[in-house]
């Protein structure tokens, strides 16, 4: 008896995890795994906990492979990649929740309010978030960047504010649908008050996935960003380390064929972006399997 | 079906014309708020006494209060007078039509390889019939993705160089713009390596999955008629079209780093250069152009998806 109950229960979380496609299931614990490293090596860096001295250089030991002295080799000064990787985490890990926060707390209140009153909200909020989408983000920071000077976090705070859209547009759609349930209705007619739906009915119960699969998104885009704007020379400068201008510092060895210093940086950037959008990816398609 | 259109071109039409307005708006208030005096744009400050330039800021219009001085500024941009270059001390709009060309080309034919990468590849997966093929293509799509596409270009060159010997490895004389490898290698890497196209491939995957389900493929199915003549309106057209107006501003950003990277002489290396030289007219111009094409792929969308579908009409 007791066992015929058990099965015919709600499955726990953990059965539900083992019935994914392994494809979701690789895809998910990658995603994991990369944000614990790079939080992991962001904590590191802050609290000094690196193999070697990232600004030290050893002229004797210049473009090595890595060995274990120096386990991802050592750049053109001879200064250790893996402790520069570790220390490069800084130049995005604030500045993307920054950017991350913002978007989502104005896509938020842009998708809130055009999904729950569409017929007030709708045409305005429309229009603004068309307006900031028609300008191509990189070319509004590159303008900002020659107007003010800003430093990276305000840079950040930028692409924080064109990202709204996306995130505005995603809630929207979903607000819209729920709009429409009847345990919405129900609520409303019931006479909760506006805000009391929308945060807990509608965005705690049935939006902090959306929230969540659009924070992972952001993160990997502010990390395509600011190493794009460090590797052309607008972002973080030399010598704090940034993945972009380490990819940068590298060129001239690339071309005559020691590729190993762009490279260590590229593939870590690599990984960490495509973590960041495999678990993206999976979570939204966990979101969209059970809607 | 022309009316249906033309219709749709007049709104979408009027729709862009007030977000020029705002957009121009914005532009203005950022460059109100930005340290600098603004006759700077339009003459060489340290060449003039000051009565000379107290004449000049009279004539801009730059003296009024600000709905006066925005109005002056739109008034000289609408007749194409965007200022001159700091750097260059040549006008801004010249310099556009220069160079705007080359991007567009770059641009256009990145995004036209982006979405053939991604059609085929989510093709391939939503048929299940070539499954390693789809799942190699897609996991493809994914670390190219990742990578950042300076290194791809950095690759893209070396390969380029050592074994084909087919790419200069300093090209920045004109000349060698028109010749084909110049320009195939940069669309390639950008076209892979802009970053959109697992996002890409993924939407077209799950929207193609969706049309496949709908029973008129079935029933074409049943029928034994071409597949491919049911499934191209909703399953690739509709699709397409709204993805190459949504990525489009990806693409062009990712244009100024590979242009940086080629160092090929097109409109994102002239804002890499304005944005060194704090040369702020000539990013003002690449701005509102750039704001233009990302409006020009929108009404094409827009266009496309009405003629394709009446329903959007109204």
């Amino acid at each position: 008896m007791k066992r015929f109950l058990e099965t015919a229960s709600e499955p726990t979380a953990w059965q539900r995890f083992r019935s994914w496609p392994l494809r979701r299931t690789v895809a998910t614990v990658f995603g994991t795994g990369v944000a614990a490293c790079v939080v992991a090596a962001y904590l590191c860096s802050v609290l000094k906990l690196l193999p070697k001295d990232p600004d030290a250089m050893d002229l004797a030991m210049v473009n090595a492979l890595p060995d274990a002295a120096h386990l991802l080799g050592t750049d053109f000064v001879g200064r250790d990649l893996l402790s520069r990787i570790m220390v490069g985490t800084e130049a995005f890990f604030l500045p993307g929740l920054l950017s991350v926060s913002v978007s989502l707390l104005f896509g938020g209140l842009f998708g809130v309010l055009a999904g729950f009153w569409p017929e007030r909200f709708a045409t305005p909020v429309g229009l603004l978030l068309q307006l900031m989408e028609s300008l191509p983000k990189l070319v509004l920071i590159l303008l900002i960047i020659a107007l003010f000077r800003p430093d990276i976090y305000l840079i950040l705070l930028v692409v924080g504010l064109t990202n709204i859209p996306a995130a505005a547009e995603l809630l929207r759609a979903r607000i819209a649908v729920l709009r429409r349930k009847s345990y919405i209705e129900a609520a409303i007619a019931l006479g909760l008050s506006p805000s009391r739906v929308i945060f807990k009915h509608v965005l705690w119960l049935h939006g902090r996935g959306l929230v969540l699969i659009q924070a992972t998104i952001g993160m990997g885009e502010a990390i395509l960003i600011e190493t794009s704007l460090s590797y052309l020379g607008f972002g973080v400068q030399e010598p704090t380390p940034s993945w972009g201008n380490m990819v940068a510092l590298g060129k001239d060895y690339f071309f005559r064929g020691e590729l190993w210093i762009s490279t260590v940086p590229a593939i870590a950037i690599l990984i960490a972006v495509l973590g960041f959008h495999l678990l993206g990816d999976a979570l939204l398609e966990r979101l969209e399997e059970r809607a | 079906m022309l009316k249906r259109v033309g219709a749709a071109l007049v709104r979408e039409g009027i729709r862009t014309a007030v977000l020029f307005l705002l957009v121009t708006m914005a532009m203005f208030g950022l460059l109100d708020m930005a340290p600098g005096d603004p006759v700077a744009l339009y003459v060489n400050v340290q060449s003039l006494s000051p009565d000379e330039i107290r004449t000049v800021r009279h004539e801009l219009g730059l003296d009024g209060s600000l709905p006066v001085r925005y109005g002056a500024w739109l008034g000289r941009m609408v007749r194409g007078d965007l200022g001159t270059s700091l750097r260059t001390g040549r006008p801004v709009a010249r310099e556009l039509w220069r160079t705007g060309w080359r991007t567009l080309l770059l641009t256009g034919s990145a995004m036209l390889l982006t979405l053939l990468f991604a059609a085929v590849t989510a093709y391939l997966a939503a048929m299940q019939r070539h499954p390693v093929w789809a799942a190699g293509l897609t996991a493809v799509g994914y670390v190219l993705s990742g990578l950042p596409v300076f290194w791809l270009g950095y690759l893209a060159i070396y390969i380029a160089t050592t074994y084909f010997h087919v790419l200069p490895l300093t090209t920045s004389t004109e000349a060698a713009a028109g010749s084909w490898s110049f320009f195939l290698v940069p669309v390639v890497v950008l076209g892979l390596g802009n970053g959109t196209v697992s996002e890409v491939t993924r939407h077209l995957g799950t929207h193609l999955k969706g049309v496949l389900q709908e029973d008129y493929i079935r029933t074409a199915r049943a029928k034994g008629a071409s597949l491919w003549r049911h499934l191209y309106k909703d399953g690739f057209v509709m699709p397409l079209s709204s993805l190459l107006a949504n990525k489009i501003p990806y693409v062009l950003g990712g244009a100024i780093v590979v242009e940086q990277v080629f160092n090929w002489p097109g409109m994102g290396r002239l804002t890499w250069q304005a944005a060194s030289d704090r040369d702020y007219p000539t990013l003002l111009g690449v701005t509102l152009l750039a704001a233009l094409i990302v409006r020009a792929a929108h009404i094409l969308k827009e266009a496309v998806q009405v003629a394709v579908n009446p329903q959007l009409a109204d």
